[in-house]
């Protein structure tokens, strides 16, 4: 069962880094444009859709790589007062509530995906016009990905109280 | 029943916060709930259709860049010189990390439009030199966080933006009309820093004089290699949206590459530092995100489920005069401050509060400055305080929750102070737009 | 009034202003009005439920029983929308009424957007010609449209380089300060009266019309097919008579707030520029042969059909302002 987390979790790692790495391409095409709007006085027709899907690419797919660290958010002003174990039994509930909804919307994602495919449906945004399907590809990998890792949370959360009960 | 529905969702979005559970997905799970409700499955359409409209902005863009930057320039040690440079200058003054923090919080504000970014870089920049100084965890907290976000009331500002078609006001006059109330508030933050740490210098405390401290000529020195450099970069970013080179989103990517350039004239750079920076960058991003989105998701059924419409209703049952309707809203807007993000906030309440605000005789411009200000005080009020998630991030664990909470309430205050000013004198705001418009 | 009563909710694209007003919400007041009452219909604005260019996803999706947008949105879906939306070969707002509801141009939208999208559609609301830009520099000539740093996004992007333009796609945040600091010369943004508000005119000295790149702009009612069929005749006319009478009441209530603004320019010092008939000419030719390649290219099996009824309508209308128009002498 470690083994298979382990593996799961080198993917959701995978594919934050690949989510890091995207900030590179994001700074160099907007600093062109810049650049070759005012210096060369010819804007770019690509930067601005190319930037703002390299943006909500490099969030999207760093949710489960931010899960698996630990750095969403808590508010833990009241929730330290708990035991350690009401705060996992707490995550466990969330984590299987979760799981379910997060399966569904990419889910829908896919379709979403598919029908802009099936109907060469492109962004309108601009003269570059870029297809909306690999845009959507990638919330859908994004949100799968993020349901992985919500399942390790989980898996971890049982092979844990495991460990713990053979221990003591 | 059904019709009070839209309110259940904040007392069970708020407890599931309280039990510890993450706010994005708090805010996730509320909205599924209620949204199966109101909308039935089609629901997931609804969130698919909000992941697709909050990832396709590039207004966010600047987020991940200013965040980059700041790791960049901490990573690289630039961050520390550029400190020490200052503190050579203000180590004689009570508080004297802390006001620079303001002032170069009031800088980075001119530069970026949002909250969150100008917080990470300058958290990231001073936090771990203030601890080293012995500052108080809570001053320190305060400073950062109220600085930070500074970030959306000193223009540009990307939350007008948002409000200028919600209130169908200018979003030129909001961005006039935000420049006396933002410095009124910088400044009153800087003072309080150095009355402060004047009747109480444990809080900030000078440096005294030592034996082999250097010279004017050497101070200059010091300060030109350490100081110089970093602020050229600074005045890049800002001088290129004000010398009309780039947009505000544009600007920060500028940001980053000065600041990458920069370690490099350092000779402090390094590919593992830039992977680390990448990393870091990345993480940060995601987490302001997931909040955000939570907060688009819960808006969309809070607002299908009838919850404007609810609350308009609700307020013109009071029956108030026009003072009376100015202050019910601001309470309102204060309360709404604890638990929602300023997305939320504008989209829920901007187009409810200014048809009444109007109505009663009112200048819209003004009261969305009012509103703009009750907006910087929400980032400070927990449970859903932004400035202290970005803090929280960028933090040294040793700065706890408690800490940042204690820290916020004298610049609430503050905040508070600035409203008061806001309301009585209007020309705050209309002095400038009306002056702005003679000298075109 | 019998019949069964509606409770319906509106998405929208708009977060305010006069799309809203007298357009989205005037639909809907004047279904409760008309209908004794049974109509009750709410009002969204833009991503209030859904994506706010996304309108027609949202009411086919059931999250809103009805919507308002700008059917031009959807030229990335089917490049058709286009025709029905208004583009720089478009007639004007006159004409385009008269093709609608005279022309087969109602039929011709329901039919294409029922088979393409699955949603019934029906015109709501028709802007005049728009401003053609707020712009730091006086806009007249083909030459000065040359390297102008025009802030613009669509399918008029691509033609403004035609004209010479170099347009700049940018977030709609930007567009503001961009625009106060010179880093963009140019705006194109909505009508006379809608652009009061937006404020440009403070920052740009200068603003041209008329719109050649936008002549009129009819914006659309979108209702859910489900929806749609379970209503009875009557109420289904209903919905339709009440969308034309809006479009015909916003028509002419732009029309008297357009004059008004152009006052407002002028008091506030806004030097106005009419575009030189160059201009206005070349603009229509990029609009109409970019209309004429793509109906050839096919991939849309709407457009050519939609285009050839147009262009039928505009042969037989030519000359019609020589017999509609009296010649004034301007003093
Ligand atoms: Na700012
Ligand atoms: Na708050």
């Amino acid at each position: 069962m470690n083994r298979l987390i382990d593996l799961a979790e080198r993917w959701v790692v995978g594919v934050g880094v690949l989510a890091a790495l995207l900030l590179v391409p994001l700074v160099l095409a907007t600093t062109w444009e810049v650049v070759s709007r005012y210096a060369l006085h010819a804007p770019t027709i690509w930067a601005y859709e190319i930037g703002y899907t390299l943006t909500g690419a490099h969030f999207l797919l760093a949710l489960a790589y931010t899960l698996r660290q630990g750095e969403h958010i808590r508010i833990d002003v009241l929730s330290v007062f708990l035991s350690a174990r009401a705060r996992r039994r707490i995550d466990t509930v969330v984590y299987a509530l979760l799981l379910p909804i997060l399966v569904w919307v990419s889910w829908t994602l896919w379709h979403y995906m598919a029908e802009g495919f099936a109907r060469g449906e492109t962004s309108g945004q601009s003269a570059l016009n870029l297809p909306v399907w690999p845009f959507r590809a990638v919330f859908t990998l994004a949100f799968a990905t993020l349901a992985l890792q919500v399942l390790c949370e989980l898996l971890k959360s049982f092979v844990r109280r495991d460990t713990e009960a053979q221990g003591s | 029943m059904m019709e009070y529905l839209p309110f259940f969702m904040l007392p069970v979005t708020f407890g599931l916060m309280f039990l510890g559970v993450q706010v994005a997905f708090a805010m996730l799970l509320t909205a599924t709930m209620f949204g199966l409700i109101t909308f039935g499955p089609a629901v997931a359409h609804q969130f698919v259709e909000k992941i697709d409209d909050l990832a396709s902005n590039f207004v966010f863009a600047a987020i991940p860049l200013f965040v980059f930057m700041g790791a960049v320039l901490e990573k690289s040690g630039i961050a520390d010189r550029l400190f020490e440079a200052i503190h050579i200058w203000t180590r004689r003054l009570p508080g004297g990390l802390a006001i620079a923090t303001v002032l170069m919080c009031i800088v980075f504000a001119a530069s970026s439009g949002v909250i969150g970014a100008t917080e990470s870089v300058v958290g990231l920049l001073t936090i771990p030199i203030m601890l080293r100084y012995g500052y108080d965890k809570r001053l320190i907290s305060g400073v950062i966080c109220a600085g930070g976000s500074l970030g959306t009331i000193i223009p540009p500002s990307v939350v007008v933006v948002v409000m200028g078609p919600l209130a169908d006001v200018s979003v030129g006059d909001l961005m006039y009309g935000m420049v006396f109330p933002g410095l009124l508030m910088a400044g009153l933050y800087l003072v309080y820093i150095l009355v402060l740490c004047i009747v109480k210098p444990e809080h900030g405390p000078r440096i005294p004089r030592e034996p082999g401290e250097p010279g004017f000529a050497e101070k200059l020195g010091i300060t030109l290699r350490n100081l110089v450099p970093p602020l050229l970069m600074i005045v890049a970013v800002l001088g290129s949206i004000l010398g009309g080179l780039a947009s505000p989103t544009e600007a920060a990517a500028i940001g980053c590459v000065c600041a990458v350039l920069l370690t490099m004239l350092y000779r402090r750079f390094t590919w593992a530092g830039l992977y680390d920076s990448l990393l870091k960058t990345v993480r940060v991003t995601a987490m302001i995100m997931a909040v955000l989105l939570g907060g688009t998701l819960f808006t969309g059924v809070f607002v299908g489920g009838g919850g404007i419409s609810l609350a308009s209703t609700v307020i013109e049952q009071f029956q108030l005069g026009p003072w009376g309707l100015v202050f019910l809203l601001l309470l309102i807007l204060f309360i709404a401050g604890f638990f929602l993000d300023w997305i939320s906030i504008v989209l829920i309440f901007l187009p409810i509060f200014t048809p009444l605000v109007t109505a009663a005789g009112f200048d819209p411009v003004w009261f969305c400055i009012l509103f703009l200000i009750m907006i910087q005080t929400s980032y400070l009020t927990p449970p859903l305080a932004p400035a202290i998630f970005y803090l929280r991030a960028v933090a040294p664990p040793e700065i706890t929750m408690r800490h940042m909470y204690a820290g916020m309430v004298p610049f609430i205050l503050l905040q508070v102070v600035v409203l008061v000013v806001t309301m009585v004198w209007p020309q705050m705001v209309t002095w400038l737009p009306g002056w702005a418009m003679q000298l075109r | 009034q019998s019949g069964p009563t509606y409770n319906w909710k509106m998405a929208t694209g708009w977060a305010g202003g006069p799309l809203m007003d007298i357009g989205a919400k005037a639909f809907a007041e004047r279904m409760n009005q008309l209908s004794g009452g049974r109509f009750k219909i709410q009002t969204f604005p833009g991503g209030g439920l859904g994506n706010a260019l996304k309108v027609p996803e949202t009411v086919k999706n059931g999250l809103a029983e009805c919507g308002h947008t700008w059917i031009g949105y959807d030229w990335g879906k089917d490049v058709t929308t286009a025709l029905f939306g208004g583009y720089a070969g478009s007639f004007d707002a006159e004409r385009m009424l008269h093709w609608l509801y005279e022309g087969g141009g109602v039929e011709l939208q329901r039919e294409f957007r029922e088979g393409a999208d699955g949603v019934i559609s029906f015109p709501l609301f028709m802007r005049t010609a728009e401003v053609f830009v707020h712009s730091r520099k006086p806009v007249k000539t083909l030459e000065d449209l040359k390297g102008l740093k025009l802030r613009t996004a669509g399918a008029w992007l691509e033609m403004s380089k035609e004209l010479g333009a170099a347009p700049v796609t940018t977030a709609g945040g930007d567009i503001f300060p961009m625009l106060e600091r010179g880093a963009i010369d140019a705006v194109e943004w909505g009508t006379p009266w809608e652009n009061v508000s937006s404020g440009f005119y403070k920052v740009a000295r200068y603003l041209s019309y008329p719109g050649v790149h936008q002549p009129c702009a009819p914006f659309e009612l979108v209702l859910n097919k489900g929806v749609w069929d379970k209503m009875p005749e009557a109420d289904r006319k209903l919905v339709e008579v009440v969308a034309k009478l809006v479009t015909f009441e916003s028509w002419a209530r732009i029309g008297a707030e357009d004059a008004k603004a152009f006052e407002f320019y002028k008091k506030n010092g806004v030097t106005l520029i009419e575009l030189d008939d160059e201009v206005q000419f070349a603009t229509r030719k990029i609009g109409l042969d970019w209309a004429d390649r793509t109906a050839k290219e096919g991939k849309s099996k709407w457009f050519a059909k939609v285009h050839e009824s147009q262009k039928a309508f505009d042969a037989a209308w030519r000359d019609a302002d020589d017999w509609r128009k009296v010649k004034v002498k301007r003093t």
